[in-house]
């Protein structure tokens, strides 16, 4: 696999073709529907990703999040709590900020994607030549599934996301595990054969294995939560 | 009999063709283009044409675009919704189908257009025979064999993200450098650089350090921020599982009751953080052998959980207002009125509340009007009596009237007729003609004014029982 241009040195890089970026509240109010989207993208076969994914501790947090967007093949966004919090009824703009990343990627992406390049190496564009090439290994360009509950009018609340059709869900774990089931089911790199009714039945079996973490450690890590989903994904 | 075509952009004419050979068969073929108008809710109509087809063709070409990938997972939730669904892949030489088609047996398209009649018999021999055929890669067994392969490689590229011994003390130290130099400049960095730190010494099972590291990120967050704030509450509650992990129990008790205290005071009772920590505390007093402690703690826990859950299911969209009124309606049948479940209806009990008030201070001026008149009455038919007045009748008169507004608030009939007999007494003393007429002309107005102002506030019963009293002691005729 070659070494995708957008990577960070410095950072480990799962295969982006597998890759799925989590761009949602990592709040205690929203822990269940996190864990419902890590276990369901582990049952289907993909590598969930964050910011938080790795310790490298000299990487600034942008550069962590840079990498990992821009070595996603694909990313789920929830945009529930993007409303007033606090006195000030300020917005939390992190998560449209990383929404905004995974679509500069995805248009970037599918820029190359339509274009043809044939720039030798050591000539000028042979860097554009490259990530074409890299870009077309990936498959398909950058893909993004937009979750966001039923109770937001999306056309009033993000007017320029108007034109797509965001997925909606009605709140409930059972409903989000359907939704990201079905959207990751229909790419390309998923493995065959998983549906919602094995994934639902043992999301708490998952849910065990992550509250010992918590209580040994006090904080669960990312390769822990990840290893943890491993451990449950219900055998074909 | 139904049959829905999915196509990709390259395949256009294909699927076009094919609906018009599914026509002449009797089939009726359905595609979005011919039965989704522009500018409709793409969403909506489509699952109302999915949800209409008995049978799905997918024609699989290059580059699906983002549309009909959103159209293949539609169909693949209906199928869900369904069971069974007959689905055929038609898969264009060297391109791949989506997950979900790999266990059909795929028909498969050749670019010439030679085979193309060959490719539609094979089709519609596929749709009459009702439930497709399962390739043979779609057998358990081979399922469970690609499955094994990729929980193999996520485990292999997780272990990336998880560094060697080696690797997270090259990252400590690095950690502690920063520490430093963030200690000099009392910089508010430090709690997050330490519980970093923490985090590496509990990765490399070393807690002593990771206490060490997790009382300086406390220290440094009282100093910047003060104890009320959620990270401190969190701070504690991770010094309790390491103090926990090194032995020490009663210490950790001690974290985590100030964990507990700032999170009611910050993120409130009924939460699932809440619930958490009261559960953790109890586990830490049963261990300590302080059972009933722990008991209440174990029901607050609970009581918590259910308080959150319950917060939890009002605020969903469709279902949330039904369990709210659901639970309205048990609370009422409870204790015999409903009780607010939220700011929403706690308001509306304030409108109705105030409008009471209003509706109250209303019939107070209306009641002081006619004790006005009623004053005017009797000062008029005592002049006309020729009587005189001494000041002991009209303070027992005043006294009679404040007492009546005293007695009507807080009782019901019984005692505003107590009330009355009393007044009565207290007439008894001025016999005079003039309060003789008083009596006559307003003894059942007083009755009724009791009545209607008995809702007047309870402190206003003092200075009338006051009244009554000075009336009682100096009321005597002259």
């Amino acid at each position: 696999m070659t070494l995708p241009i957008f990577a960070h040195p410095e950072l480990p890089l799962p295969d982006p073709a597998l890759s799925v970026f989590i761009n949602c509240p990592f709040d205690d109010e929203y822990e269940p529907f996190l864990d419902a989207i890590v276990f369901t993208a582990v049952c289907c076969g993909f590598q969930p990703r964050t910011a938080d994914e790795s310790l490298g501790a000299d990487v600034s947090r942008m550069d962590r999040i840079l990498h990992a967007v821009f070595t996603s093949k694909y990313s789920i966004h929830d945009l529930s709590r993007c409303k007033g919090e606090g006195e000030e009824l300020l917005a939390r703009f992190n998560m449209p900020l990383e929404l905004g990343l995974a679509l500069g990627y995805r248009f970037v992406s599918t820029a190359f994607s339509n274009h043809k390049f044939d720039v030798p190496p050591g000539k000028k564009g042979a860097t554009t030549s490259k990530l074409a090439k890299e870009l077309e290994a990936l498959g398909n360009p950058h893909r993004w599934l937009v979750l966001v509950p039923e109770s937001i009018r999306v056309p009033k609340y993000i007017s320029d996301l108007a034109g797509y059709d965001l997925e909606s869900y009605d709140g409930m774990v059972g409903s989000i595990i359907e939704r990201v089931t079905a959207w990751l089911m229909s790419r390309e790199g998923a493995v065959p054969g998983m549906s919602p009714g094995p994934i639902k039945r043992d999301f708490s079996k998952f849910l065990g294995e992550k509250a010992a973490l918590k209580s040994e450690w006090g904080r669960v890590r990312w390769p822990d939560l990840l290893k943890a989903a491993r451990n449950c994904v219900p055998k074909l | 009999m139904k049959v829905y075509l999915s196509y990709t952009r390259d395949l256009e004419e294909v699927a076009d063709r094919f609906a018009a050979q599914l026509r002449a068969r009797d089939f009726e073929p359905l595609m979005d283009k011919q039965h989704i108008t522009p500018g409709f809710d793409w969403s909506t109509a489509a699952r109302d044409l999915l949800r209409s087809a008995d049978a799905f063709v997918f024609f699989i070409g290059r580059q699906p675009t983002p549309w009909v990938e959103r159209e293949w997972s539609k169909v693949l939730e209906e199928s869900w919704r369904r069971g069974t669904v007959p689905m055929v892949p038609v898969v264009l030489e060297g391109c791949n189908p989506p997950a979900f088609l790999l266990e059909r047996q795929a028909i498969a398209l050749s670019p010439a257009p030679e085979n193309g009649a060959e490719v539609f018999d094979s089709i519609v021999a596929a749709l009459s025979r009702g439930p497709m055929l399962k390739a043979a890669s779609s057998a358990p067994a081979a399922l469970g064999e690609k499955q094994r392969e990729r929980l193999e490689l996520l485990e292999k590229q997780a272990k990336q993200l998880q560094p060697d011994r080696a690797e997270l003390q090259r990252q400590a130290q690095t950690l502690r450098t920063t520490l430093a130099s963030q200690q000099m400049q009392d910089s508010p960095q430090v709690a997050e650089t330490a519980t970093q730190l923490a985090d590496l010494m509990k990765s490399l099972k070393q807690p002593n350090e990771a206490l060490e590291f997790q009382r300086i990120a406390l220290n440094s967050l009282l100093a910047h921020g003060g104890e009320s704030n959620p990270d401190v509450a969190r701070v504690h509650s991770n010094l309790a599982t390491s103090l926990e992990a090194v032995g020490q129990p009663s210490e950790a008790l001690v974290h985590l009751e100030r964990a507990l205290k700032i999170y009611l005071d910050t993120v409130g009772a009924d939460t699932v953080t809440v619930a958490m920590t009261e559960g953790r505390l109890a586990s830490v007093l049963r261990g300590l052998g302080q059972d009933t402690a722990a008991k209440a703690h174990q029901r607050a826990g609970e009581k918590a959980l259910k308080a959150a859950s319950l917060k939890f299911l009002t605020g969903l969209p469709i279902v949330g207002p039904i369990i709210k009124a659901v639970v309205a309606q048990g609370s009422k049948k409870k204790h015999g009125r409903s009780q607010a479940p939220d700011g929403k209806q706690s308001a509306s009990r304030s409108r109705v509340r105030k409008k009471a008030a209003r509706k109250k201070a209303a019939s107070k001026k209306a009641a002081s009007k006619k004790a006005a008149s009623k004053k005017a009455a009797k000062k008029k038919s005592a002049k006309k009596a020729g009587g005189t007045k001494t000041r002991g009748t009209k303070k027992a008169s005043k006294a009679k009237v404040s007492k009546t507004k005293a007695s009507k608030k807080k009782v019901g009939k019984k005692k505003a007729s107590a009330a009355k007999a009393k007044m009565t007494r207290a007439k008894t003393p001025s016999r005079t003609p003039a309060s003789k007429a008083g009596a006559k002309s307003s003894g059942t107005n007083v009755g009724r004014k009791k009545t209607a102002s008995q809702k007047r506030p309870a402190r206003k019963k003092q200075p009338a029982l006051k009244a009554k009293t000075s009336a009682k002691r100096r009321g005597r005729p002259s």
